[in-house]
Formats: C-alpha cells, structure tokens, sequence
C-alpha cells in the first residue's frame, strides 16, 4: 500500500510534492521530512484515523476475552487443551444461582390442615353447680387446600439469598358437630376461609450437595404474617408464621440478555402459626408444599 | 300508668303476671341496628317500644321485713351484691342506688323500687315476682318492685344451705327483670311429678331455679351479659359485636317461638334468642364476631306461658335441628339473612 501523507504534516510542502514522492520524481530535502513523518504518524485516508491491522487484531482478541468474562451465560465449553498455553479468556460455568441476581417466581401449592380444637356447649349442672351439662359437641379443622404464590428473592451470593413471598389459599373450616342432648343428627357445617401468607426467608443454598451445575438443593426458614378471611370478608383474624423448609431449584436454561435463566422450583415447609383464627390453642403446626417456575434476572 | 309483673318460679312454672300489657317487642324495626335478646314491649302510639329505664341509675330500697334465716341488714347487703353483680358487666351501662330502708312493702305503685319479703300462700310455685309500672306514653319504665314468697326458707349464706333457696341468686334474677330483661330458654329440663326439674341452665335469666341449696345462680352466664348489654350498651359495645339473623321455616311457613341459639366454636359462647314474628323471623345480637353454630329448638324446656303470652301460637312440634353452615357475625352488623328449615316431631 503506498503511504498516504496529508498535506499539513509535510508542511509547506504543495500537494504535487504528494504525486513525486509516489512516482519518485521530487526535491532531496522534502523527501527525507516525508519519510520521517510515515514512519511514526498514523496514516489518515479522507480524515478517518485508520490503526495498522496488526494492532487492530489484537485490540479485537482482547475485547472478546472481556466480555466472555462478564457474559451471564454460563454454559460455555471450557477452552480447549491446545489453547492453554495461552492466556485463556475469563468464561464463567453454567450454574442455577447467579450472584447478585434477581429471582421471580411463580408456584402453585398446597398448605396443609390443622386441627384448631373442640369446643363444647356446657350449661351448668343443677347437681353439681359446675358446667357439666354438654348440649352438644364442637370440634373444628382447617381442612388443606391448593394455593397459589408469588416470590422475589436476591441473592446475596451464590449460597446465600433473601426471598419476599406471598401465598394465598382457600381452606374451608369445618365444625364437626355430634352429641346433642336432644338428638339433633350430627353433621359437618362449613365456611369458606380466604387465607394469606406474606413471609420473607433466609436462602442458604447447598452448593456440595448439588447434583450438577443446574440443579442446587437449598433450606430456608423465616418469617412472616398470616391473614385469614372468614366468608363474606367481614371478620379479619391475624397471626404471626414462622416457617423451616427446603427445596431443590434446577435451572432449565441460561441466555444472555436481561433475562438470565428460567428454571423450575420446588419446596416443601413447616409452618407454626401463632394467632389468626383458632380454639383452644393459640399456635399450630401444619406443612405445605409445591412448585414452579422461576425466571433469574 | 300501665303495670305488668314477671316472676321466677320454683318446681312447675317460671312467670307469674297480672295486669300483664306487654308484648314481646323484636325491636329490630326500632333502631336502623341489630337488637335482640328476649325483651318486653309496649306499644306507644302504635309502634313497639323496648321496656327500659331511659333515667339512671336504678333507685332501689330494701322493705325492712326479715325472716328466719335473713335479717333485713343481710337481705339488703344480699341485694346490693346481686345488683352490683350486674352494674359490674363492662359492656352495660346499667346502674343502681340504694336509696334506703323502707316500710313500703313490694307490688304497690308508691312511686319508689322497692325489694322486700312478702307472704303469698296462693303463689306456692313462685319463688319472686317482678312487677313494673310504666309510662305508657313513652314506654318507660318508673318503677320496678320485687317480692320474695315468704311461703320458702331463704339463705344467704356464702356457700349456700341445704334445704334453703339462695337467696342472691333468686335476686340476681328478679334484678335482671327489673332492668327489663325477658326470660332465657339457654337450659334443659325434665318432667317430673308435679313439674319440671331444671337438668342444666345456660343463663341466670332461665325461668326455673337450681335445687334448694345451690349457689350456682350467683353468676352471669353469656347469654345475660348480651342480654343487659344489648339493652343497655356501653362504650363501644355495639360497634365491636355483631349479629346473626334469618329465619326458622316448616314446610315452607314461618315458626313462631322457635328457639335460636348461637354457639361461638372458638369460645364456647351460647347466646340465644326467639323467633319472634309469624314468618319467623329472628335476631341473634351481641356477639363476638366471627363464624357461629346456629341451633334451633322447639320451647319445650319450660311452659310456654313463661316466655310468651298465652294467646301466642307459639310452634313446638319440630325437631331440634342445626343449620347446615357456620353463619359469621360481623363486627358492627349482622350476618346476611340465612334460612332454616325444621322438620316436625
């Protein structure tokens, strides 16, 4: 390629001393000046600053390792043996948990029953001055239900994450009733409860326990605040929840892009409720469970 | 002035009236609120109004009349517990006064509530009686007296006497009367030669009194403090409870007198009420928001006449029967309408 040379760094050089430099045919001192100036200078062509190819290259080498290294995608092969000689660029491998990442999921459930006491309806005795005398018999059950549940965690790192929740179900209480002194037949009577946990948890993922690089088994536990309905929404019953679980996440495919990953989730929990809508005791036991899908952001 | 008694009886039969002109008042049309609870009625210029004392506190004096066993000092100190049993329900407002010892004897209209022992040998089912005077231009009640039948062996003492009626509970209830509550039918009883026998009872206000020795009427059941609190709301009585209400159907007509009762499976709570209108209309009030057992029963735990007027149709051919959900109070207001069908006996 012959050297291209603008006018201003030749000077006063006049722009036919350009022509007899490329031909060969020009004055002695100009020449030498021009040579200096192509051997240092970069070369322009019509204004645009143009870098020599070999300079270009290893620019284009050194961009691509940078963005493998911050790439979100995961799932890139390691570099090939015959390249470890090499500085070889910064590729991350795939895994379920990003960290400082964002996760939002979306899971159906169910939230298991518990027995919420008996009560009788006692009249005092004439006998005994006490209330001895039973009417009839009472004993209620908050029967099981599916539920349904939104989630947003970050995780902090890659074993350790925050998850906000909210779970809402439709449970029916149930009041078995039997016993009656005048012998009304015994039967069920019902009403429908409308029920909703709001919890945060404490993610602790076990990353030695993982089967592979998408699967990651974890436990959580935390709490939250338990809200209950009773039908035609006039009666509002709160309690506190407090909950001990775990659950597996596998992440079912990873990209680049704001979306990171889309995966499928599933957990299974011990609640204690304290307070909300209960007989004799203030507290009770019951599991829930269930799945679904988690997108990572 | 009109004037009605209501009285407790012992053995067979609960009400004793005279000169009865009252009618039992649903007073839920009365007052855009839920009411309830077993009240007596007047009828003042063509509209039912709910018997009650509209100026406070409730003066009382003691007759200074004493028997074996009850000296007038302790019948007056008897008095004053059973009246400060029922000033003290934090959600009434009720209160009384004594206003002294007096030689006016009870069921004269002298102007003064007066308490005191009298001798009535025709009445020898009826421990006490309660008689009003009214005004009948407003329906309020000015005056209120008690007798206790000479013709029974009192006590006072604390732990009650055998062989003696207690005293403070029969006081306890002619009180309740007084501040104008009707009778309750919270209570199982049996038939026996001669009468009924009280099995259990779910209220003080229950026509037919405990056994002779038994202290077991001293206390207020639920079923009294909805009843009094209703009448007389304290604070914000009526803004934290609610109500139940529907109707008792056979065969697809209302049922006059059925008794309703509402049980709070969470509490253990029985508040209870009647039907009260031909279509069978009731009202369950004062209670704890929240789901309910509702139980309907015939009147057949005490004669009719306790509780009703004789004239009454009052339905006792059916069966005990449970509706078939939990009905929820609302605080501050009352269920939606609910239906219950009763089948006869």
């Amino acid at each position: 390629m012959s050297p291209v040379v603008g006018p201003s760094l030749l000077g006063p050089c006049p722009s036919r001393m350009v022509v007899a430099v490329n031909t060969g045919r020009r004055g002695r001192a100009c020449s030498a000046r021009v040579r200096a100036a192509l051997r240092w200078q970069p070369r322009r062509d019509r204004g645009l600053l143009t870098w020599r190819v070999e300079r270009a290259a290893a620019l284009a080498l050194l961009l691509c390792g940078c963005a493998s290294g911050a790439a979100w995608a995961d799932d890139k092969p390691d570099p090939p043996a015959a390249a470890a000689s090499q500085p070889a660029p910064a590729v991350r491998r795939p895994g379920v948990v990003r960290r400082r990442s964002f996760e939002i999921a979306a899971s159906g459930s169910w939230v298991g029953g518990a027995g919420l006491g008996a009560a009788d309806a006692k009249l005092i005795g004439n006998s005994t001055g006490t209330e001895s005398f039973t009417l009839f018999s009472a004993s209620t059950r908050l029967q099981s239900a599916p539920g349904f549940g939104a989630s947003i965690g970050f995780n902090l790192t890659r074993a350790i994450g925050v998850e906000g929740a909210v779970t809402s179900s439709k449970p029916v209480v149930r009041t078995s009733i039997s016993g009656d002194a005048e012998g009304a037949r015994t039967l069920d009577v019902e009403e429908d409860l409308r029920q909703y946990f709001f919890d945060v948890s404490l993610v602790w993922r076990l990353k030695q326990l993982a089967p592979g690089d998408r699967g990651a088994p974890f436990l959580l536990a935390g709490a939250g605040y338990l809200r209950q309905l009773h039908e035609g929404q006039t009666v509002i019953e709160n309690g506190s929840l407090y909950h001990l679980g775990g659950g597996v996440k596998y992440l079912l495919f990873s990209r680049a892009g704001r979306l990171k990953g889309v995966g499928v989730r599933g957990d299974a929990r011990v609640y204690i409720a304290v307070g909300g809508f209960g007989l004799e005791q203030n507290r009770r036991m019951f599991g829930a469970g269930g799945g679904g899908l988690f997108l990572v952001f | 002035m009109a004037s009605a008694s209501a009285g407790r009886g012992t053995l067979k039969d609960a009400m004793k009236r005279s000169r009865l002109l009252l009618t039992f008042a649903l007073a839920l049309g009365m007052i855009a609120r839920v009411s309830a609870y077993l009240t007596f009625g007047v009828q003042v210029d063509g509209r039912s109004v709910t018997l009650r004392w509209n100026r406070l506190p409730i003066r009382y004096f003691v007759t200074d009349r004493a028997v074996p066993g009850v000296s007038v000092s302790q019948f007056q100190a008897a008095a004053d517990r059973a009246f400060g049993t029922w000033q003290t329900v934090p959600t009434a407002s009720v209160t009384f006064q004594f206003g002294g010892v007096t030689s006016a004897i009870p069921f004269v209209d002298d102007g003064i509530t007066a308490l005191g022992f009298d001798e009535r040998p025709e009445l020898d089912r009826v421990l006490a009686a309660t008689r009003y005077v009214i005004d009948d231009s407003t329906g309020e009640i000015v005056e209120s007296d008690i007798f206790f039948n000479t013709l029974f062996p009192w006590s006072v003492a604390s732990s009650g006497e055998p062989g003696r009626i207690d005293f403070e509970s029969v006081a306890l209830h002619e009180i309740g009367h007084v501040a104008g509550l009707g009778h309750s039918a919270i209570g199982e009883t049996e038939m026996i030669p001669g009468g009924r026998r009280v099995i259990a009872a779910g209220s003080v206000m229950f026509p037919i009194a405990f056994s002779f020795g038994t202290i077991a009427g001293r206390r207020l059941q639920v079923d009294d403090v909805a009843g009094i609190s209703v009448l007389y709301p304290d604070g914000d009585f009526e803004q934290e409870t609610g109500g139940i209400v529907g109707r008792v159907l056979k065969g697809g007509r209302g049922v006059f007198g059925a008794h309703v009762v509402a049980f709070n499976p969470e509490t253990g709570k029985l508040i209870a009420n009647f039907s009260l209108t031909d279509q069978g209309d009731f009202t369950i009030a004062g209670l704890d928001p929240g789901p309910h057992v509702i139980r309907v029963e015939p009147l057949d735990d005490a004669d009719v006449d306790s509780f009703f007027d004789p004239e009454s149709k009052v339905d006792v051919d059916f069966r005990a029967t449970f509706y078939d959900r939990l009905v929820v109070a609302p605080r501050g207001g009352a269920s939606a309408s609910i239906e219950i069908t009763v089948t006869p006996k």
